[in-house]
């Protein structure tokens, strides 16, 4: 785009330079002349709704809207004549007296758009009549609350959910004055297609949607905004926390309309307020076996002893160590060097291990060449695809982020999906082609893809693992005609991307992984794109660092285990029951769970806002989440305790 | 005065429909979506013609219009609810149309309006549960002399008075009493 022509205006009667195709308020913008605007937000389409942007242009009769007025070479632009601003004044006192907008009564107050343009214009009373119209309030989202009372129909929300989460679940209905922003067929928010991203709910310039979370616990000019990054679930998403006293009041995406701005319900949400029980203090099971309050020194006391007796008693591999990925690589690195140098242990695991060996097996049957995680594709690339096949994985659920990415590529560029999973999946009902194999029939039916597709692109590799359609169609119980017709749409492709994630990565077969890649291989002749949704924060990190190289669980019964569990909440019943055998188990734990109510020792660990630390995304890009809360009293940091017991043996 | 109400979205009589009526509703929809090929710009002309077969555009067959046209629901909710030529709620059995053209609404068609509301206990665009009426406006029907002008079932009514929507239900619901005792089934 920097081969634009350069083009110079006059505003306000000075030279300003832009280039052509911009607005005249995004000249203005990059020239630091201020223009308010209330509908217009950057990386949005430009509707012109509001008309508080409004400026003079020599030779156009009227005033005209400059976020939807094209900057041409020589215009000589006004933004701010008495005329203009009576105007603008004017347009804030319909607005106040449209719908109704009492401060003192609203969520957003003092950090409303809306309000912030009264003060400006000191609209201290409006001329005329207020409306009172009796509008709803639609509550039934666990997350947010539309107050169609206090909207101005400037349609961000409308625009953000269609052009940058690719949902599309709200419009306007209606006309004229009666106008209503709609979630599909009117049903409340929480019934309808909304995946509770809170995108809308950020782009909203006033209280009209807001956070029930965050509601009346602060407002912006309160606290300080602390830029991080998510770190739950391997997307890695820029965001913002509103920090007043120590406490989180919001989360929002640092950059809204940007790749990673748009943020899922666990990351604006969910971080922001949950349920869970803090452990603050460590806890020592005494002899009635319940868990008591403890000092440090004896809990530290009572593990360095027992780690000692145990390596004496058993040698060092009757203990393990596992980690949830979670973790900041630093603290993942400490524990690596705890367990494998300090104690003597190579059964060090991460929950999701099996998935990485998976993985890796997976890669190395394909490829032959020893290469790894990097053969996956950048995130992005699906923005690039012209058909996304996504297997065993609901990213909507998992990673909603990347779910998002493919509705929309789906709802923008009509890329067609492909679902392929043997469990219920409620994304298939969003795509082209839904296939449910039966279970287990999975690499069948992409051996019967494979062979399809080397045959409709006229391929000549002699891929040996060709299955025939009718032997697929015995296996996965699907439909003749379903197969092939997804096998069309590949070879039809000229760039597919293949998504997989937990259905694929918790089957323990690392030869349908090696068909998943085979098959990508096959149909995208630019080279392989594939990328698998992993189910953590840090799973990259914690894996490139060795923790999942070995199966922790398997050879060994661990006679001692330590659980770094910190702020993780993964509850699998098998594997607490399986770790719970150990004779002595170590939970250093944010929260109580199932784990830390059969741990004989319990430290507190701190949670994602209480450390800072370096998180590799799924796709292996490398970002840092800062400490945006100080630890409360008691809460040690995990590499500091680590170091601590380390020191004690 | 004008008219403020901006009545709330959903309606307080909930008109449901049986699994049987939305089955049939669904079958007939698909019957009209076949005549039409999957472009979104037909959305119109398929909702005016399943409009036209089943009377009103129940939620099951704007459903089955957007799964066709592969478009999002809400753009269906959208435009049936930007063209007053859509109907979401079923016709009643009689249909009130209070005129609130100029000359009407300064002899006080509002006021008939307000009147039918209370009485029929539905808003304008609405059926009543028993589906025996719905209301809405029109603007002017062309004889403003006699204003306020209601039409009733068709027929224009001139110079109504409130008291008088009284008297048209009172006489609709003989003739039903009527009808009953004639043919008593
Ligand atoms: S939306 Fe803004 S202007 Fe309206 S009541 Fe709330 S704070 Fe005031
Ligand atoms: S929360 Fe997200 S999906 Fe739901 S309406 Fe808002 S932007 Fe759309
Ligand atoms: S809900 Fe908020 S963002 Fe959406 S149109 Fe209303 S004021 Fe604008
Ligand atoms: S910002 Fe330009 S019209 Fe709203």
């Amino acid at each position: 785009m920097s081969d634009r022509k350069e083009i110079t205006l006059t505003v306000n009667g000075n030279q300003v330079k832009g280039k052509e195709g911009d607005t005249v308020l995004q000249l203005c913008r990059a020239n630091n002349i201020y223009v308010p605007t209330l509908c217009f937000m950057e990386g949005l389409s430009n509707v012109g709704a509001c008309r508080l942007c409004v400026v003079e242009i020599d030779g156009e009769r009227r005033i005209n809207p400059s976020c939807t007025y094209p900057a041409r070479d020589g215009l000589v632009v006004r933004t701010h004549t008495p005329n203009l601003e009576k105007y603008r004044r004017l347009i804030l006192e319909l607005m106040f007296t449209e719908r109704n907008h009492f401060c003192f009564f609203c969520a957003a107050s003092g950090d409303c758009e809306l309000q912030a343009q009264a003060y400006r214009y000191q609209m201290d009373h409006a001329r005329y009549p207020y409306t009172f119209p009796a509008l709803p309030t639609d509550t039934l989202n666990d997350f947010m609350v539309i107050d169609h009372n206090r909207c101005i129909l400037c349609g961000r929300c409308v625009r953000v959910c269609g052009e940058v989460v690719g949902n599309h679940t709200l419009d306007f209905s209606r006309r004229g004055w009666r106008t209503l922003i709609a979630a599909d067929l009117n049903q409340p928010l929480g019934e309808s297609s909304c995946i509770s991203c809170g995108a809308c709910l950020q782009a909203c310039p006033t209280g009209a949607i807001f956070s029930k979370v965050s509601a009346y616990r602060g407002r912006t000019s309160e606290g300080k905004v602390i830029h991080s990054i998510c770190s739950l679930c391997g997307i890695g998403c820029e965001i913002d926390v509103l920090v007043k006293d120590n406490n989180i009041v919001r989360i929002d995406g640092a950059n809204l309309a940007g790749l990673k701005g748009q943020l899922c319900l666990m990351g604006r949400f969910q971080q922001v307020y949950n349920e869970n029980q803090r452990i603050i203090t460590p806890l020592i099971r005494n002899k009635k076996g319940d868990l008591e309050p403890a000092s440090w020194e004896d809990a530290m006391k009572l593990i360095t002893g027992k780690i000692k007796d145990y390596k004496a008693y058993y040698g060092a591999s009757s203990i393990a160590g596992f980690a949830s990925s979670l973790c900041p690589s630093e603290t993942l690195e400490a524990f690596v060097k705890f367990m494998r140098n300090t104690i003597g242990t190579s059964f060090i695991d991460t929950f999701d291990g099996s998935g990485y060996r998976a993985v890796i097996q997976g890669i190395s049957t394909f490829s032959k060449n020893g290469k790894g995680l990097e053969i996956e594709s950048p995130l992005e690339s699906i923005m690039d695809a012209d058909c996304v096949m996504v297997v065993g994985s609901n990213p909507l659920e998992t990673h909603p982020v990347a779910g998002s990415y493919i509705l929309r590529a789906k709802t923008q560029k009509k890329v067609n999906v492909i679902v392929v999973d043997s469990r219920p999946n409620t994304f298939g009902f969003r795509s082209d082609i839904y296939l449910r194999p039966d279970n287990g029939s999975e690499a069948a039916l992409l051996g019967a893809l494979e062979g399809l597709v080397a045959k409709k692109t006229k391929s000549t590799e002699k891929s040996m693992r060709f299955i025939s359609l009718g032997r697929a169609v015995e296996k996965t119980g699907l439909d003749k005609d379903a197969i092939q017709k997804a096998a069309a749409m590949l070879s039809r492709a000229k760039n597919p991307v293949i998504v997989y994630g937990d259905g694929v990565l918790s089957a323990n077969n690392p030869k349908l992984i090696a068909r998943l890649l085979d098959l990508a291989k096959l149909a995208n002749h630019d080279g392989l794109k594939v990328i698998s949704l992993k189910p953590r924060g840090n799973s990259r990190g914690a894996w490139e660092l060795g923790l999942a190289n070995q199966d922790g669980m398997a050879k060994i019964k661990p006679k001692m285990a330590y659980v770094l569990f910190s702020d993780d909440t993964f509850e699998t019943g098998d594997w607490v029951d399986q770790v719970g055998q150990a004779e002595f188990l170590v939970a250093q734990a944010s929260y109580r769970s199932q784990l830390t109510d059969c741990a004989d020792v319990v430290l507190p660990s701190p949670i994602w806002a209480e450390r800072k630390g370096k998180y590799v995304s799924l796709d292996g890009k490398v970002g840092h989440s800062q400490k945006v809360l100080e630890p409360s009293s008691g809460i040690k940091d995990d590499v500091e305790i680590i170091t601590k017991l380390a020191k004690g043996i | 005065m004008p008219d403020t109400s901006t009545e709330p979205p959903v309606s307080n009589a909930k008109i449901v429909n049986t699994p049987e009526e939305q089955e049939d509703n669904r079958r007939r929809t698909r019957k009209v979506l076949k005549k039409f090929n999957r472009k979104r710009e037909n959305l119109v002309p398929v909702l005016q013609q399943v409009q036209d077969e089943l009377g009103y555009l129940p939620r099951e067959a704007m459903l089955e219009v957007a799964e066709y046209l592969k478009v999002p629901e809400v753009d269906v909710y959208g435009v049936v609810t930007f063209y007053n030529q859509f109907r979401l709620k079923p016709p009643g059995k009689h249909s009130i149309r209070v005129c609130l053209g100029t000359a009407c609404h300064m002899k006080g068609g509002y006021i008939l309006l307000d009147a039918w509301k209370r009485r029929l206990g539905v808003d304008r665009g609405e059926t009543t549960a028993d589906r025996e009426y719905d209301l809405d406006t029109v603007a002017c029907v062309g004889c403003c002399a006699m204003a306020p002008v209601n039409v009733i079932d068709k027929k224009a009514e001139g110079r109504v008075s409130p008291t008088r929507v009284d008297g048209i239900l009172l006489a609709f619901k003989m003739e039903k009493e009527k009808k009953a005792k004639e043919k008593p089934d």
